[in-house]
């Protein structure tokens, strides 16, 4: 799933310094979101709260004064008195004597300084009302105290809702932004990886569109293209010579050669100088070539490549050298390998390894070619190499076999695993008791 | 045959001027793109055989120009450079054969020839060859000795399809690989030697009447054996 993938990798913070840079600021902000509103809500209502609840206690007192002062019936007559002049309201009920202008009073009122709100039916003024109250125990009884907050409640969840819409809203924003933001530069880090791959690939004119005087992007894409261009330069210096040695090279060798071919008409003993010639030729050709696969100066003709016919080609050409070695070539196939490549290189790479199989594996070996669905191995059940040798296989001029007594200029498996790179294929190479194996992978899903 | 050469070092110019006159071709000769263009569109050839890097115009220009005019002459390019791309672009631009320097004579000899035998586009009368007590019918697929039937693998059998094609003949290694692999890669000595010598073996044990000779550091050669020699 490529599209779900990429969709996740954008969003994964892992994966972008910029989107992990927008998600720690929206963070930030989001806490000191929070933290601005629970002090406004402290300074504000919070602050209105405790008014009402310091007016109850001053209440509170008061009644206990009076409780303390006169004798019952004077106190509720007091308290009637009370009742008439003040916006609090003051129920009780003594013996005999109710006071209830309200629906309903809960059980579990507490003794003031606490208090409890709840909404009641006021049916003098028929409306719902919010009550703030508290009970004052007295010696005449319990007098509720209750003060309306209907207001100050709406207030209050007013306020929250807001702060609450707020700060979703502001998140939502931050994350948007954020996204939108890193997005915008994300963009200019991939516009740049694209270019660097590009150019990696082998196209070294690539270069990075940038203002002249803009942020640090633009100032790094004009120092890359600085880069560029003195490698784009150097390149060209040494293609230039390269070409120029082959042409003037060349024309001479031309003459040589022509000369030579001439003269061994007459004294075929000249063939032996026309073949050391040729070495020469091909030992040159064969850097150059494989100097311009390794820095991706070398165009491939791509097509659809079934391992298989190339498998068997392959084992068309070399089985009579096998043969003059006793040697057997086995191809076993499980599946079919399709690659997308060029036909010659990648006969190249599998000619060079049957052939080194061949060369090295000893009389009487048996090479085995083995085709699966991603890989195509070429084993062989000689000596092997050493360990410490493998990874120096592929370097240029290493020769396994100190002594040389083998033709070839060491540049074969070099050339091997500077095909597969081109193709991104990987290249493994692997030595037991059993045997020597080249292992070339498919890699690219 | 009218051969058209334009190749601007002095020496190679000479070299081939003589070699293909001994072949018989009336050569004409140019030393810089611009000489060289005049003659081809002034006058006809059968073959043009044409250096790549040249003074004035080089090989691709002069090759766009003379397509331009309408001229179909087979045109075999030259080149120092051996680069796929080059040998793309000079295929493209309407050369018909391309070949490296530095190169055996024997092998631009042959590759004349095939270029001015499939312009001239001849049907040829019969699919069979022959030399000697040697018979090949390469319609049928079939090779044989003295009517003794020859058994070759389908490799083999290209192979002696090519040497019998060009009897007498230098025939180069590069060349035998081309006709019968399709690989654009030279494999060196070795490989192509084991295949010839097998097919030797395969025609000895006949008693083909024929001989496949080793021309070191150039190429084979398919002849009538000698008769003093058996």
């Amino acid at each position: 799933m490529p599209i779900k993938d990429s969709a996740w990798r954008q969003i994964d913070p892992r994966s972008s310094s910029v989107w992990r840079l927008t998600l720690g600021f929206a963070v930030i902000m989001s806490v000191m979101l929070v933290l601005t509103v629970v002090l406004i809500y402290q300074l504000l209502l919070g602050e209105q709260n405790r008014q009402v609840e310091r007016r109850l206690t001053a209440e509170k007192l008061r009644i206990e004064g009076l409780a303390n002062e006169f004798s019952s019936s004077s106190f509720y007559s007091q308290l009637d008195v009370f009742r008439n002049e003040s916006e609090l309201l003051l129920f009780w009920h003594s013996d005999g004597e109710q006071s209830q202008q309200l629906s309903f009073l809960p059980e579990d009122i507490p003794a003031l300084p606490k208090t409890i709100v709840f909404p009641v039916l006021d049916t003098q003024r028929g409306q719902i009302r919010l009550l703030t109250t508290g009970i004052v125990h007295t010696s005449h009884g319990d007098i509720v105290l209750a003060t309306a907050t209907e207001n100050l409640q709406q207030l209050i969840i007013e306020f929250k809702t807001v702060a609450f819409w707020a700060c979703l809203i502001s998140l939502l924003l931050t994350g948007l932004f954020g996204y939108i933001f890193a997005r915008r530069h994300l963009r200019r880090v991939h516009y740049f990886n694209s270019t660097a791959e590009k150019v990696q690939n082998g196209d070294l004119s690539a270069r990075i569109s940038h203002k002249q005087k803009g942020d640090e992007f633009d100032k790094l894409g004009a120092h890359i293209n600085t880069m560029l261009d003195a490698v784009e330069d150097n390149f060209a210096l040494v293609q230039g010579i390269t070409d120029n040695i082959a042409h003037d090279l060349k024309t001479p060798l031309t003459r040589l050669r022509l000369n030579l071919e001439q003269q061994a008409a007459h004294f075929p003993e000249i063939g032996l100088e026309i073949e050391q010639l040729d070495t020469i030729i091909n030992t040159f050709d064969a850097m150059l070539k494989l100097t311009r696969l390794e820095h991706g100066k070398f165009p491939l003709n791509l097509q659809r490549i079934d391992c298989q016919l190339l498998a068997e080609d392959l084992i068309d050409m070399l089985q009579p050298s096998a043969d003059c070695n006793k040697q057997q070539i086995k191809l076993y196939s499980t599946a079919p390998l399709i690659l997308q490549g060029d036909k010659n290189l990648l006969f190249q790479a599998l000619f060079n390894l049957l052939d080194n199989a061949i060369k090295y594996a000893g009389i009487d070996a048996c090479i085995s070619i083995t085709i699966d669905a991603s890989s195509l191995s070429i084993s062989d059940d000689g000596s092997g190499v050493e360990k410490a040798q493998l990874s120096q296989l592929t370097k240029r001029f290493y020769r396994g076999d100190p002594a040389r007594q083998y033709e070839g200029f060491g540049l074969g498996l070099a050339t091997v695993k500077a095909i597969c790179d081109r193709h991104n294929l990987l290249l493994d190479l692997t030595s037991n008791s059993g045997g020597f194996c080249a292992t070339i992978t498919d890699n690219s899903d | 045959m009218k051969l058209l050469l334009v190749e601007d070092d002095k020496q190679n110019r000479d070299f081939l001027y003589k070699a293909f006159s001994e072949q018989g071709y009336t050569v004409d000769t140019a030393a810089d793109g611009q000489q060289g263009l005049l003659l081809a569109t002034c006058e006809d050839h059968d073959i043009i055989v044409l250096d790549r890097m040249l003074p004035k115009l080089n090989g691709i220009q002069v090759l766009a120009a003379l397509r331009a005019t309408g001229k179909t002459t087979p045109v075999l390019i030259l080149s120092a450079l051996d680069k796929v791309d080059d040998r793309v672009t000079g295929l493209k631009a309407g050369g018909d054969d391309y070949l490296i320097k530095p190169f055996a004579f024997s092998e631009l000899a042959i590759r004349v020839e095939n270029l001015i035998k499939r312009h001239t586009a001849q049907q040829p009368l019969s699919t069979q060859l022959s030399l000697a007590n040697l018979h090949l019918d390469y319609a049928n697929h079939k090779a044989d000795v003295d009517n003794q039937t020859l058994s070759l693998q389908p490799k083999e059998f290209k192979l002696l399809r090519f040497l019998l094609e060009h009897p007498d003949k230098l025939v180069t290694r590069t060349l035998l690989f081309e006709s019968v692999w399709e690989y654009h890669f030279d494999p060196g000595t070795n490989v192509i030697d084991v295949h010839i010598a097998r097919l030797r073996k395969k025609l000895q044990e006949l008693n083909a009447l024929v001989c496949i000779e080793t021309i070191r550091g150039v190429g084979y050669r398919l002849t009538k054996e000698q008769i003093n020699a058996n």
